[in-house]
């Protein structure tokens, strides 16, 4: 199963239910035409790492960032990769959470091999693990899970130089 | 042109994939990712603009293939760029396959002969 998190808790959503902050967004609708689509993560994990996958999810989206992170337990079908592949294009970066458990994740390893195909920035998120030790991983700048906050203030910046 | 195949396979797999290539290009196909069973050129840029330029994507499949970081990373790649991926199966039954190939058609490596024969128009335009 394949839920999708975050699109509604951005900060371009908030205030939205007061009449004077509508028609500022109206203005705003007419000067850009378009609205930007709210910055998102796309959070890869192993299911036994769901606990930790979650708990970062929360803290990405406190700094107004949406999350797209699957919840799947591995039953599969064309479903699944497609919701995936979607939820990569409209990502604008992907964080991949690297484990014991999930460097033996046949989902992780496709879905870095979906993020590097369509050319999303990818940071590795290291949980008491070598840098090295998800092969296709090798050579991007990676962040241990102490170094987390370093990692959310640079998603911040990218976020508003968007 | 020669269709361009891109064959994707477990290290654990190079003899299959030394018979599965040459068959290929037997058939007219001009095949990438081959490079791998001679050097191991693991670098995933690499790899995914060799993906890209690619016409489809074969993979052997065995049970080499679930503990493949890299296999799975190229399957990833080829599903997001749209490519069309045929696995082939080596002694590993449907039910083994990965959740991601389950529901792709899948060719038994003992049919792959034939199969290479009824797609020929195929590797050879």
């Amino acid at each position: 199963m394949v839920r999708v998190h975050g699109e509604t808790e951005c900060g371009s959503d908030a205030g939205y239910g007061n009449h004077a902050s509508r028609h500022r967004q109206s203005q705003s609708f007419s000067m850009t035409k378009r609205k930007k689509s709210p910055y998102t993560v796309f959070l890869s994990h192993s299911g036994r790492d769901t606990w930790l996958a979650n708990t970062i999810a929360e803290k990405i989206r406190a700094a107004k960032i949406g999350v797209w992170i699957d919840q799947m337990s591995l039953a599969g079908g064309d479903t699944v990769i497609d919701a995936i592949i979607q939820g990569m294009k409209r990502a604008d970066e992907a964080v991949v959470l690297v484990s014991n458990d999930s460097i033996r994740s046949q989902w992780v390893a496709v879905e870095i091999g979906i993020a590097l195909a369509l050319r999303k920035r990818i940071a590795p998120l290291l949980n008491n693990i070598d840098y090295d030790a998800m092969a296709p991983l090798k050579g991007i700048k990676s962040y241990e899970l102490n170094q987390f906050a370093s990692l959310l203030r640079e998603m911040k910046k990218r976020k508003q130089n968007r | 042109m020669a269709r361009r195949v891109f064959l994707s396979f477990s290290s654990k797999d190079k003899h299959v994939a030394h018979s599965v290539l040459k068959q290929l290009r037997e058939a007219g196909a001009e095949v990438t990712g081959a490079e791998r069973i001679a050097e191991r050129a693991e670098i995933k840029l690499q790899i995914a603009d060799a993906m890209r330029q690619s016409d489809e994507v074969i993979a052997i499949v065995s049970k080499n293939s679930a503990q493949s970081a890299w296999q799975n990373f190229e399957i990833g790649a080829a599903l997001a760029l749209g490519k069309k991926v045929t696995p082939i199966l080596v002694g590993a039954g449907i039910k083994k396959l990965s959740p991601v190939l389950r529901s792709l058609r899948a060719i038994d490596l003992a049919d792959f002969r034939e199969y290479i024969l009824s797609q020929s128009k195929r590797f050879q335009d």
